[in-house]
């Protein structure tokens, strides 16, 4: 990794290749620009994301659309009670012709793999995919193999069907890097989905505009978009004082604190800025931060949500309003 | 870097005294020390000086203890008030108090003085006696007011928090002795130097503190200065302060919080103490009063001996309006200064049928012993008690005599000025043959003290006014118009002989008061009884019955204090009174005084306590100067925090403006912060600046600098987190910005919110946004909070 920051013409390529992947997965999903870009941002900060809402309100279609709209290969996991650990990351065969031990890839060697209902499977086989998101290899029988990059997961569950689901852990959880809902379509946004299908256009007529090259390149450009020092203690002020709240059983860990660093500068980059500011932060905060807020029961039987405790964090926490002389 | 500035003034945990914290911690102690000569002022004695002093030193030794070791907050409050309550409770444990309750039951008195000591400090009189009640308060301000400076000289970093402490301590003792001229002021300077020198020394601490850390380039670094020349400069202004007030005219009254307290003791003579004089002299069998046993450093004695002293007449009846306050065995010190020489008396005096509250005594009390619940007014010097004093009551009585030469007394002049004013005041409605029949008997004396004796044999005169006990009694102007044959009219000379001119001391000294105070010349009206020789059973001791109960006027002349002139023929009283050795009495040898009667200053009559005999006139007199300073109190007032508001606010923003690029980006943030709390978008801390920008546009007036805040927030982000430091262009851009901001917040809110956004003071507040518990501390970071960091 390099030391030196973005330069002006990066971010500006950067912007626009962003702008060319929203406009393209927009010309399938209607009326979610928020929820695609934070998911593109995720996407270029190498973060994995978990689309959490209702059936029915595209999260599979949103995933199937960024998925296709990048040049390379989408695997898609549907995980069921049943499903296996090795179906996720392969499994070793026997092959009579060379007479030897062959690796037969899972589902995970993709570039953008979709795992669709993950509270579904086993916590064997959640646990599978939780080292791949991590390090980005899998271990069978005892050999690690990398899976390819770009490598970013994208998830969805579903909060509502509980029985004969499995709840993700928090170990799990604290992996992806947001979580986000998507809700509702707008009226507007709704009858255009109805007439999509008229036409019968489908998520798999999303035609690639990025190769993975260029996704790779997106997220090297990320990690050298300048993040200041008083933000960087901007951030760890917000996510240390949610370990202090009492109403949390669970603070927010520095994998989180990381993850917020990481994708407020893919935001800025979005945003054509070689910096982050504390709009970038305070944007993403709540989708970055909250899924690692475990309340106490009693804090939830008050009413008090994770998102609403960050609120009233970021109005609390003054923002830093003075450079640092020299680092 | 944040977080630090966040914890501000929060009690710092880990080792307290450091280096050069044992050098605050001294200078506390030594300011503190300077509260005890103020309280000096306020206690007879040096006694008082054990149990405060050691609450200075051992309060701060806890403090320091307490310091080394304790880590939060409550643990320092709990050690400081127990830590002071057990200290009163031991220090004041032994013969301190004044009723005397031994073991457990000096508790109890504790837990009195606890709750009504501060009321007990404003109703006693000066100097009073160290006892308990008194001394509570002022041990516990001073223990707490160390306690507190030196655990914050320990446990923070703000340079002149712990000055706050001993400020108030030691301008609450500065209220409590409040108009006792100017003794305290060498106790300032020190004070004053201590305090100077202790911000000094912790201002260069923070300053080597700030090089040491990262600098911050919004405040300008301390330069490199060494403490040396700075607690020399301290010194300098504190000596020079303290000069400069020595010399500093300073108004003669001072507020005095007692006069906000009415006093605890209500003395009110259920007979008037004049018309009691006939009533004494009528008694049926004359019985004794009081034995006096008197004995002076010059030999001389005195011949009459004073229970009241009525300065107040409406009309109709003389009366005393004093304020009378408990009292120690030291009294206080008069209004009065006497250049005379002084012979100090004792009398000690034992009580047989005493009627009425007011004790006897003479000359200018300055001690009483033997007796408690003595009440005193330091004004008139009149004593009295709290309680009706039986039968065998004795008390020993230290007095100042002035004992003036007859040359001396021949050049008196009146006092003058606002004290005298009381003394000089007639009530309306005064006969007009008064003041001309005054002119008309002391016209031919040159000198004040001539014309008062003159008015006094004049009085005196049998022929004139024979005396007479059994003459109506009364002194009421219209009995005393009577007695002067003024009646009518006034105008003419009052002719010899004229019926109902009979009269007694009363009338005489009453006359004589009316007729003095008409001429400017301030009198009073005493009462008590004469000392006669016959009664004398040793040297020196009289026993003093009602025969000779006596009343006489008394003239204040400056430098000596009250004289005693005789109106009344006090050979017709039936009595032998001992050879009188005070030449101010009027059965002096008038040719004698009249011998120098030479170069004498005219009469010097208050300008509206004149002939006219306007009554109330001195009164008003003694207040001319207060509107001028109330109308520039209420304008400094009014004036003063909006003008600091004012400056405090234009001081920031040059200091702001100053510094390199990013820090005058990162004032021109808090700048147009500040602005815009101005109009109503507070507390923007926790916003960034496109949330403040887009708030702003909510404002009333905030829509039409919309466009300049919206060119200004990516100024400042870029300056403030971009990946190089801004240029100074980028700063100029930034404040240009800020410049054309203020102005049209300023023009769209109109002249007069404008002036309101001047001055309000709320932009000026520090705001902790996050709550304590949030705040990141250094407790480990699984959060184990309080546990062991050592």
């Amino acid at each position: 990794m390099t030391d030196e920051t973005a330069t002006a013409a990066e971010v500006a390529w950067f912007a626009e290749c962003f702008d060319r992947l929203i406009r393209n997965v927009e010309t399938f999903v209607r009326g979610k620009t928020d929820v695609l870009r934070l998911t593109l941002v995720c996407m270029a900060a190498e973060g994995h994301v978990l689309i959490d809402d209702v059936p029915g309100v595209g999260k599979t279609s949103i995933a199937k659309a960024v998925a296709n709209s990048i040049a390379g290969t989408m695997r898609r996991i549907q995980f069921t009670p049943d499903l296996l650990p090795t179906d996720v990351t392969g499994v070793q065969v026997w092959n009579d012709k060379t007479r030897e031990f062959e690796f037969s890839p899972g589902a995970v060697f993709g570039n953008v793999v979709l795992a669709d209902e993950v509270n579904r499977a086993s916590p064997k086989t959640q646990a599978a995919l939780l080292e791949v998101m991590e390090e980005r290899q899998v271990t069978v029988d005892g050999l690690p193999i990398l899976v390819p990059r770009p490598f970013i997961v994208i998830a969805t569950q579903n909060p509502v069907e509980h029985s004969g689901t499995y709840d993700l852990p928090e170990a799990q959880i604290d992996r992806f890097m947001a979580r986000l809902a998507v809700g509702y379509p707008q009226h507007e946004a709704e009858v255009e989905i109805l007439a999509n299908r008229a036409r019968g256009f489908t998520t798999d007529l999303v035609k690639p505009v990025l190769t993975s090259a260029d996704v790779q390149r997106m997220t090297e450009i990320t990690r050298r978009v300048h993040l200041a020092r008083p933000l960087l203690s901007y951030i760890v002020t917000l996510t240390g004082a949610t370990r202090r709240l009492p109403e949390l059983r669970l603070g927010v860990s520095p994998r989180g604190a990381l993850a917020l660093a990481g994708a407020a500068q893919a935001h800025a980059a979005a945003d054509s800025r070689t910096f982050v500011t504390p709009d970038d932060i305070k944007a993403l905060a709540p989708h970055v931060l909250a899924h690692r807020m475990l309340l106490r029961p009693e804090a939830e039987l008050a009413g008090a949500t994770a998102e609403g405790l960050l609120g009233s964090l970021t109005t609390s926490v003054p923002v830093p309003d003075q450079r640092l002389a020299s680092r | 870097m944040t977080a630090r500035r966040m914890m501000g003034g929060a009690l710092r945990s880990g080792r307290a005294l450091r280096s050069g914290r044992a050098a605050q911690v001294i200078a506390v102690v030594v300011a503190m020390a300077a509260v005890l000569p103020v309280l000096g002022v306020f206690f007879d004695g040096p006694s008082f000086a054990a149990p405060t002093g050691g609450a200075i030193l051992v309060a701060a030794a806890l403090a320091v203890a307490t310091g080394a070791r304790a880590r939060r907050v409550d643990t320092f409050i709990l050690t400081g008030v127990v830590g002071g309550l057990v200290y009163g409770a031991l220090a004041l444990a032994p013969g301190h108090w004044s009723a005397g309750p031994a073991g457990p039951l000096h508790l109890a008195a504790y837990g009195h003085a606890l709750v009504d000591g501060g009321a007990r400090m404003l109703s006693v009189g000066l100097p009073a006696d160290p006892t308990g009640e008194l001394l509570v308060v002022p041990v516990l301000l001073v223990w707490g007011a160390t306690f507190l400076a030196v655990v914050l000289v320990l446990r923070t970093d703000a340079v002149l928090a712990p000055l706050v402490p001993p400020i108030i301590a030691f301008a609450s003792a500065l209220v409590l002795v409040a108009a006792r001229g100017r003794r305290e002021l060498v106790a300032t300077g020190v004070f004053l130097a201590a305090g100077l020198g202790l911000a000094a020394l912790r201002a260069a601490r923070i300053g080597a503190t700030t090089r040491s850390t990262p600098a911050d380039p919004a405040r300008p670094v301390a330069g490199r200065r060494s403490t040396g020349p700075a607690i020399a400069a301290m010194a300098v202004i504190a000596l020079v302060a303290t000069l400069a007030a020595a010399y500093l005219p300073l108004p003669g009254a001072r507020f005095d919080p007692r006069s906000l307290r009415h006093s605890a003791v209500a003395i009110t003579p259920s007979v008037n103490p004049l018309t009691d004089v006939k009533a004494q002299l009528e008694a049926g069998p004359p019985f004794d009063v009081f034995t006096v046993t008197l004995a002076s450093s010059t030999g001389k004695l005195v011949d009459r001996v004073r229970t009241a002293a009525l300065a107040d007449f409406d009309g109709a009846t003389w009366q005393d309006d004093d304020l009378f306050v408990p009292s120690g065995s030291t009294l206080a010190a008069g209004p009065e200064s006497v250049t005379v020489p002084v012979a100090q008396a004792t009398a000690r005096i034992t009580v047989k049928h005493l009627d009425g509250p007011f004790l006897p005594s003479l000359g200018r009390p300055v001690g009483v012993s033997g007796m408690n619940g003595v009440a005193f007014d330091d004004a008139s010097g009149v004593l009295a008690a709290t309680n009706a004093p039986g039968a065998g009551a004795t008390y020993t009585l230290r007095t100042d005599v002035a004992n003036p030469t007859s040359a001396q007394l021949a050049k008196a002049l009146p006092v003058t000025g606002p004290a005298a004013a009381r003394y000089l005041s007639l009530p309306s409605e005064v006969p007009a043959g008064l003041s001309v029949l005054a002119h008309q008997v002391t016209d031919p004396a040159p000198r004040p003290y001539d014309k008062l004796v003159a008015l006094a044999s004049y009085l005196r005169d049998p022929a004139r006014f024979p005396y007479d006990l059994h003459a109506r009694p009364g002194h009421s102007y219209g009995a005393l118009e009577r007695f002067l044959g003024i009646a009518d009219g006034g105008s003419g000379a009052p002719a010899a002989g004229t019926a109902n001119q009979h009269g007694y001391a009363e009338q005489h000294a009453a006359a004589f008061v009316l007729l003095a105070r008409s001429l400017g010349l301030p009198t009073r009206l005493a009462v008590g009884y004469l000392l006669d020789q016959r009664s004398s059973t040793g040297p020196g001791t009289y026993t003093v019955s009602t025969r000779t109960a006596h009343a006489w006027p008394e003239v204040d002349l400056a430098g000596i204090g009250w004289v005693a002139f005789e109106p009344t023929q006090i050979s017709k009283l039936g009595t032998l009174t001992p050879p009188t050795n005070r030449p101010g009495l009027a059965t002096g040898n008038p040719a004698q005084s009249a011998a120098a009667a030479a170069a004498a200053p005219a009469i010097v009559v208050p300008k509206l306590g004149g002939s006219d005999g306007s009554g109330g006139g001195p009164g008003r007199r003694s207040g001319g100067g207060f509107p001028l300073i109330a109308v520039a109190i209420v304008v400094a007032v009014v004036l003063g925090p909006p003008l600091g508001v004012v400056a405090e606010k234009s001081r920031r923003r040059r200091r702001r403006r100053s510094g390199p690029a990013a820090a005058r980006v990162a004032g021109a943030w808090r700048e147009i912060r500040d602005r815009l709390a101005e109009h109503g978008l507070r507390s923007t801390g926790h916003l960034t600046t496109r949330e403040v920008s887009r708030r702003a546009r909510d404002l009333p007036a905030g829509r039409v600098a919309a466009e300049s805040l919206q060119a200004l927030g990516p100024v400042v982000d870029a300056a403030l987190f971009g990946p190089v430091p801004p240029d100074s262009a980028e700063a100029d851009q930034a404040w240009e910005l800020v410049t054309r901001a203020r102005r049209e917040l300023g023009r769209a809110a109109g002249p007069r919110l404008r002036v309101v956004a001047a001055v309000d003071p709320r932009p000026l507040l520090p705001r902790r946004l996050l709550p304590r518990p949030l705040l990141p501390g250094r407790a480990s970071p699984a959060g184990t909070g309080q546990g062991n960091s050592r």
